[in-house]
């Protein structure tokens, strides 16, 4: 095909899938303007008159803010530990340690429901975050702040949540240091110190990957939803703000006032995650060029195995990252049967696995909504990858012709969707869809757009570095040994980028699984709840019967297990010494 | 009368960002003949063997290969070995050969051509695991496996010790022959050049041939 033919193709297909991403966003803010009667700038003008919204705004930034050092303050020292010795078994920690990335945030919120619960471990130890008695009570009561056990609940869920992040970008940048440098800086004047060495070396090189960690941290505890719903369920965030009000938003004469409140805080949210993400694109940037002038080779053998501090902040770390997961799953075979008046009293029963399979009237069963969730997660791969793969090439080939303002212009655009968040984009098309054709909302596969629309952007992030280390050179020797051009793109280009594409496949499964945002809103009771939502569901409900909570966990441990399959598959995969963060 | 001719290069002509590299360049190869072409790191050797190969496009001039193959009759050893990770050594040659054999007997001439460079038993080795000397002997193989009527070899033992270059220039020019295959091998350094080639050109020469 001949390049213009090529390129205009491309040019269309990108130019829908744009259009598509922005339409219900674009369409939604249209019907709120009209429900409001004011426009957008008004509408940011007056987001302080607006009920609750500052508020949000205050929390939803001190939370993120607070999250994204809390994961620095947690991540960088395993990181370090791990990137400096020589580890038996790297590559088992550094698959540990991204597993909560992967896991859905309805999970993570179920592990640390029961980590801080009344029978959890954390109140086994005396600290009670959940009611908030003990120290945590003094302390309430003393600074007169309310619920801090709920905020720290959070925040340490929201670590445990971007640790991964810190490991992938930090980790592989300090196992790749060429040993020399360090040693040729001990030997200079300036090196003799142990600050000046962190202000010479340590900090220039890896600086960008921990900001650029640091920021997508905030990003992902800005746009949290599960979390927030269920570990702090007093205090609202834009994103749980919006969730709350946006039912009855943009229906015309009806309750204007939640569509004011969606209005202003979805504008605002928007410039704050776009400032956000164009700071984090800048530091990747940064980060990915020191990253290239870091030699690599047996820098850990050199290092020799770890000292006892070392293992003690690892094997810590491990902990951290797996008393979430094992909390629900151990809960998910714990059945109460005494009552709060004889005393709780509980056995170990599978009848809670029992319960959550059979579902009842109103909640469906773990294996029907499976079927759902891999169903709508198949169909996002679909659309999905293709998308992404399709997107991430034309970046990639902008760059090769020199073009690299258009290049970035298109690789801004493909992250917006992240800028506009899942409840975001769960609203635009709730709302743009209602409006634009009321018949499609009935339409069974209406979640598999918002899940496309947001697993795009991660399908561009890991095919695009994967694409641009493809060199040339691998290209122009299929050709010198005159292969046929399948033969030259296979062997030339595809072998490079089929660990990534597996990657990023698994990861777009992974997420359209664990999709919560979204899916809350679009989602109807009936014959399509997912499995996120079953396990919503059944937390929602009261605890009077013993087996709800146990077939909740059983939903949501469920759901950590295919996760963690999908993972597995996806590790096997991943290219060696990635440090591109997802 | 059969031409005598392999390869006809006339007023070959390649710049880059308006700085030009190659200018009116004219270069024969007899058939049979090797050539070297002796200069220094940078002055345009890669862009010439890269335009004779059809990675790179000239501005103007003409290169005209005597087959009826085209540019399929030129072979390409690369500076550093490119050998496909993906892939085990016999994997790698097995990229070179024209037609795809039954199994056996691509195994069989997989073998042969191990064995002539002196690695047999190596089929199923990991690209990684071999030495530079060994991957630029297997880039070689499969290099000639596509019977190529031209070979241009950029630098490609530039890489290796002192005594492997010498022993390689020295096989290379040896397989070479026994295959009558012409060469042009573009080189920094004289000795190599003058182990390998029956005519050295340096690059000099090749400028001031065009000044003339």
């Amino acid at each position: 095909m001949p390049q213009t033919s090529r390129w205009v193709l491309r040019f269309s297909f990108i130019s829908a899938y744009l259009l598509l991403a922005s339409l219900p966003f674009i369409y939604a803010l249209g019907q709120l303007q009209h429900v409001t009667g004011h426009s957008p700038w008004q509408a940011l003008w007056r987001f302080d008159e607006v009920y609750g919204a500052t508020e949000a705004l205050k929390f939803t930034l001190f939370e993120a803010t607070a999250s994204a050092a809390l994961t620095v303050l947690i991540g960088l020292p395993i990181a370090w530990c791990l990137g400096r010795y020589e580890w038996r078994t790297p590559a088992v920690f550094r698959a540990i340690f991204s597993v909560p990335f992967v896991m859905p945030a309805i999970v993570a919120a179920m592990g640390f429901l029961v980590l801080i619960g009344d029978e959890g471990w954390l109140n086994a130890l005396g600290i009670d975050l959940r009611k908030e008695t003990g120290f945590i009570g003094d302390f309430a009561a003393r600074t007169g702040w309310d619920h801090p056990g709920h905020f720290l609940a959070l925040i340490i869920a929201h670590a445990w949540f971007n640790l991964s992040l810190m490991i992938r970008f930090v980790e592989p940048t300090l196992a790749r240091l060429d040993p020399s440098w360090e040693e040729q800086l001990s030997l200079l004047g300036q090196g003799k110190s142990r600050f000046n060495r962190v202000r010479h070396l340590w900090w220039p090189i890896i600086g960008p990957a921990v900001l650029c960690a640091a920021s997508l941290s905030f990003l992902f505890s800005f746009t949290s939803f599960a979390l927030v719903k269920w570990l702090a369920p007093f205090n609202n965030t834009m994103e749980s703000l919006m969730a709350a009000y946006g039912g009855s938003a943009g229906i015309v004469d009806y309750r204007v006032d939640t569509s004011e409140i969606v209005m202003s805080a979805s504008l605002v949210q928007f410039l704050i995650l776009l400032t956000a993400l164009y700071l984090t694109s800048t530091l990747q940037q940064r980060h990915s060029t020191r990253f290239s002038l870091i030699s690599e080779g047996g820098a850990r053998a050199k290092r020799g195995p770890p000292n006892w501090k070392a293992c003690l902040v690892v094997y810590s770390g491990v902990a951290f990252a797996i008393a979430p997961m094992l909390a629900a799953i151990l809960a998910s075979f714990r059945v109460r049967t005494g009552s709060i008046s004889d005393g709780m009293i509980y056995e170990w029963s599978v009848a809670g696995w029992t319960a959550a399979w059979a579902g009842d009237l109103s909640t469906m069963g773990v294996g029907e909504a499976l079927g759902n969730s891999l169903l709508y997660a198949m169909c996002t791969l679909c659309i999905a990858l293709p998308t992404g793969w399709l997107l991430a090439s034309s970046i990639h080939e902008l760059e090769k012709q020199n073009k690299p303002r258009l290049a970035k212009t298109l690789d801004v655009l493909t992250l917006l969707p992240l800028a506009i968040s899942a409840v975001m984009v769960g609203l635009g098309i709730l709302l743009g869809v209602l409006m634009w054709m009321p018949s499609l909302f009935q339409w069974d596969f209406l979640p598999v757009l918002p899940h496309v629309i947001l697993t795009v952007p991660f399908v561009v992030r890991v095919m695009l570095p994967a694409m641009r280390s493809v060199e040339p050179q691998w290209q122009e020797q299929a050709q010198v040994l005159n292969l046929s051009s399948f033969q030259s793109w296979y062997h030339g280009y595809f072998s490079f980028v089929r660990g990534p594409a597996v990657v990023a496949s698994s990861l777009t499964v992974a997420f359209s699984l664990g999709e919560f945002g979204a899916s809350w809103l679009l989602v109807r009771a009936g014959s399509w709840d997912t499995l996120s939502v079953v396990v919503d569901q059944l937390m929602s409900r009261p605890k009077f019967d013993p087996l709800i909570q146990p077939a909740a966990m059983a939903a949501a441990s469920v759901l950590m297990g295919i996760t963690f399959l999908l993972f597995f598959v996806a590790e096997r995969f991943r290219p060696e010494g990635d440090g591109g963060g997802f | 009368m059969k031409s005598t001719t392999a390869l006809t290069v006339s007023q070959l002509t390649k710049s880059f960002h308006g700085k030009v590299i190659l200018n009116r360049l004219d270069l024969v190869l007899e058939k049979n003949e090797i050539v070297a072409v002796l200069g220094p790191s940078g002055c345009g050797k890669s862009t010439l063997l890269r335009c004779l190969v059809g990675l790179e496009q000239p501005d103007s001039g003409s290169i005209e290969i005597q087959s009826t193959r085209g540019t399929q009759a030129i072979g390409y050893l690369f500076q550093k070995p490119i050998l496909y990770p993906h892939l085990n050594v016999a994997g790698n040659i097995s990229l070179g050969l024209k037609s795809k054999p039954s199994k056996e007997e691509q195994r069989n001439v997989i073998a042969k051509e191990l064995s002539f460079i002196q690695m047999e038993g190596f089929e199923k080795r990991r690209v990684e695991s071999l030495s530079g000397g060994e991957a630029q002997r297997v880039a070689l193989v499969r290099a000639m496996l596509g019977k190529p009527e031209v070979l241009l070899l950029d630098e490609p033992f530039s890489a290796l010790d002192l005594e492997t270059r010498r022993a390689l220039a020295i096989e290379t020019r040896t397989w070479l022959k026994k295959r009558t295959t012409a060469a042009i091998h573009v080189t920094h350094d004289p000795e190599e050049a003058h182990l390998i080639a029956d005519r050295v050109l340096s690059w000099e020469e090749l400028i001031h041939r065009e000044e003339e």
